[in-house]
């Protein structure tokens, strides 16, 4: 680059200590220089003497300018009060969802397996005498409708039941079969009529059975199913339930007095094939349980696998109330800081 | 007063002036009105120069509600006027394109501002001329000339600002200078 060209940065004092010697000596050699250098600088001085200074105005204006902020701006006060409400909703979603319910676990679980509802609504309201007749019509209608005289005898027509079309408790009018046993339906009868999914039950099932003593496991499901007009009987890792269908769901629940069942299967595909065990005195009606049982300190997958569902839901809300409440405190920081 | 009416190359360092910053160079939400205070005057000239006094509260106000948001971006890598004087810039063009086909120079000759002499003897700079001179420049010639000799940055600072090599500043400063002086050739005489 030519010394001319570097005249006026040698005049703003913009360049480096080596070239501005070797331009400062190109000048004290060239008057012609000299005279470009001294017009450049009074050029200079002339360009910023004619700035004029104009006096600024709307400083306040752009102050409260500044000072209104967006509502849900986290920096200002109707943000800060928004996101934390809505942290605090969350909060209490979460929470409240995550607070055991009594009897979750059996609307999940028997809702499930029950609910089984196969006669047409003009067939379930029977009158006192016919109940004894059709034992093991499982129901959602409400206890209040029970018969009290319903009885738990095995069923004479259960495969003319099973071929009937199946209906919603909802639709047979608070019906109940006569057969319904109020004590087992009464725990989980509101499961039942919000239920109106009705499912088969197969001549077997499958369960996972977690206890604390697997030694003991046949003996405890030997005394859950003999009340009930079954038997147990241990099979390597199992321990097979049979017992009338019309007391599956009374297996089931006292099954969880002394163990946790932790799986039951949603449809027949699961239900694991076992033989009929041979001089049986049961009926044609029975379901064979066949526990797979596990050590109480195995993983506790299903209830996991029951609420699975909603224990995504309260993860997010969880995860939404956190990142809430840590864009809160973040914003509180960064503002009182 | 400092000749160019500005703060001039005397900038405060942003950490010393901002008492509640955590790093040096990183000025916190809280010290926002602060920043206002202390630099609005010269963003406010920033922008009437570019746009004129009408639309230079408009600009200015716009300048800083944009550095409110973008705040925690500064890295405090250059001078906090700098950075502020990038964000009116870009305001300055866009209401420019929206409001004004040119960018004026008429803020040299406005009388809304005491004219600085220093020193010159008004009689003899023709200022009609030096106007002239500064409207035919390109724009990218006048914005340099405007951010050296006005807005009193540095080649670097200018060349950071608008994003251009500091050779590129120094060269167009310098045909700037030797357009304006060809303009001006009748009454360079008189200034020497």
């Amino acid at each position: 680059m030519s010394v001319r060209e570097d005249l006026k940065a040698y005049v703003d004092r913009e360049l480096p200590p080596d070239r501005r010697a070797e331009v400062e000596a190109a000048i004290d050699s060239d008057p012609m220089l000299r005279a470009e250098v001294d017009e450049i600088r009074g050029l200079t001085r002339a360009v910023q003497a004619f700035a004029t200074t104009p006096q600024p105005v709307g400083l306040d204006r752009t102050l409260r300018a500044l000072q209104r902020r967006p509502w849900w701006s986290p920096a200002g006060a109707q943000g800060r009060l928004a996101w934390g409400a809505a942290a605090a909703v969350l909060i209490v979603v979460a929470f409240a969802n995550l607070l055991p319910r009594e009897g979750t676990r059996d609307v999940a679980t028997m809702s499930e397996t029950a609910s089984w509802s196969r006669q047409p609504a003009a067939e379930r309201a029977p009158a006192a005498g016919e109940a004894e007749a059709k034992p093991e019509s499982f129901t959602g209608a409400p206890p209040a409708a029970a018969p009290s005289s319903a009885s738990r005898k095995a069923p004479a027509d259960t495969d003319a039941n099973l071929s009937r079309p199946m209906e919603s408790p909802d639709t047979a009018g608070g019906a109940m079969p006569a057969t319904a046993d109020k004590s087992v339906t009464q725990g989980a009868t509101e499961a039942y009529v919000n239920k109106s999914t009705a499912l088969d039950i197969p001549d077997n099932t499958f369960v996972r059975f977690r206890v604390a003593n697997p030694e003991r496991a046949e003996a405890d499901l030997q005394a859950v199913a003999a009340p009930l007009g079954g038997h147990a009987i241990r099979n390597d890792g199992e321990v097979l339930v049979e017992i009338p269908k019309n007391r599956l769901e009374d297996a089931l629940r006292e099954m969880r007095r002394v163990g946790s069942v932790v799986e039951v299967p949603l449809d027949e595909s699961k239900a694991k094939a076992v033989p009929s065990r041979a001089g049986t005195d049961l009926a044609e009606g029975t379901v064979t349980i066949t526990a797979q049982i596990e050590p109480e300190s195995g993983p506790r997958t299903s209830e996991v696998e029951v609420t699975n569902g909603r224990l995504w839901v309260l993860a997010a809300l969880v995860g939404l109330a956190l990142v809430a409440l840590a864009g809160l405190a973040w914003s509180l920081r960064k503002r009182f800081g | 007063m400092n000749p160019r009416g500005l703060s001039g190359h005397i900038l405060c360092r942003s950490a010393d002036m901002l008492p509640n910053s955590k790093r040096p160079g990183r000025p916190t939400a809280a010290d926002l009105e602060s920043i206002v205070r202390q630099h609005y005057d010269d963003v406010w000239r920033f922008c009437a120069r570019r746009l004129g006094p009408d639309l230079a509260s408009d600009a200015a106000q716009e300048t800083f509600v944009t550095a409110q948001k973008r705040l925690k971006d500064f890295e405090g890598r250059s001078e906090l006027r700098t950075w502020l004087f990038g964000i009116a810039l870009n305001h300055c063009r866009n209401l420019a394109r929206k409001r004004r086909p040119e960018v004026p120079v008429d803020w040299l000759l406005e009388t809304y501002g005491e004219p600085i002499h220093d020193g010159i003897d008004q009689s003899i700079v023709d200022r009609e001329s030096l106007r002239c001179a500064l409207s035919n420049l390109s724009t990218e010639h006048r914005e340099v000339v405007l951010l050296h000799e006005i807005d009193g940055l540095t080649y670097q600072e200018a060349a950071d600002l608008l994003g251009i090599p500091v050779g590129t500043v120094k060269s167009r400063l310098h045909h700037a200078f030797l357009n304006l002086r060809t303009a001006l050739r009748g009454v360079e005489e008189a200034w020497r």
